[in-house]
């Protein structure tokens, strides 16, 4: 605990919250020995929360790209209307 | 222009998701993109590989909309579909969103909200689960659909996230 609390200018208790919350979401595990708990970071969950993230993005991002396509075809058949009734006028 | 650098996907809260992406033209025809079946039908496709064979939308306070994808590789399909809870045309719309398939508990409420500044149309999308548990397994389960589009390209990777002492 004196070790991870270190390098930061936090409290030991508040260090001591932010440890319960992060084993709480599954993200460290602590094991035990006589004289330290030692944490361990799980990467597993962290892993995955950040694929999924990923593959999210590049469901929405393809998509978007797709609008991208479709707004600009819109603008150039608005653009063509619009000649076309000015021409009209 | 494009702006692919403007795509942001963010967790806002334990119950979020929100997605926001500058697009090139102005509010309406964005507006119309999102909300116009013939159009939504021509982007919104899913993954590589899926087609979006129903979408109807019922753009009115009550009014309900539903979407249908389905995979051409293997015939599954996957639908969602929900009320429109507020319309305010050009502007915002809130939507429930439920899928068939209920990987995740209860409904989801969609906030959509068009922001134009000099002809360039911010859109904010909010998903907003009925708790964390419900928006974890949304994720989940959308890694479990893959959402395809980079899912062999995901599991080359999970490896190197996951693998390893840490």
């Amino acid at each position: 605990m004196n070790e991870l609390a270190e390098p930061f200018s936090m409290s030991q208790p508040a260090v001591s919250r932010h440890l319960k919350v992060l084993e709480r979401a599954g993200l460290i595990s602590s094991g035990s020995d006589a004289q330290r708990r030692p944490r361990k970071l799980e990467a597993r969950p962290l892993g995955e929360a950040t694929a999924w993230l990923e593959t999210y993005r590049e469901y929405w991002e393809t998509s978007f790209v797709r609008l991208d396509g479709l707004l600009s075809e819109l603008k150039a058949t608005e653009r063509k209307r619009e000649r076309v009734a000015r021409r009209k006028r | 222009m494009f702006f692919p650098d403007s795509f942001e996907v963010s967790l806002p809260s334990d119950r979020e998701i929100q997605i926001t992406r500058d697009f090139d033209a102005r509010r309406g025809l964005v507006f119309d993109a999102f909300t116009k079946p013939e159009l939504v039908r021509r982007w919104l496709l899913g993954p590589p590989g899926w087609t979006m064979p129903l979408c109807e939308i019922d753009l009115r306070v009550g009014g309900a909309y539903r979407y249908v994808w389905r995979s051409e590789k293997d015939g599954s399909q996957m639908a969602v579909g929900g009320v429109f809870r507020e319309v305010t045309p050009l502007e915002r719309l809130v939507a429930s969103e439920k899928f068939d398939d209920a990987w995740y508990p209860g409904e989801a409420l969609d906030t959509t909200v068009f922001v134009e500044t000099r002809g360039i149309t911010r859109t904010t999308i909010t998903v907003l689960y009925e708790s964390r548990e419900a928006r974890d397994a949304a994720r989940r389960s959308g890694m479990e659909y893959g959402m395809a589009a980079g899912y062999d390209r995901l599991e080359a990777l999970l490896p190197t996230l996951t693998g390893g002492p840490a």
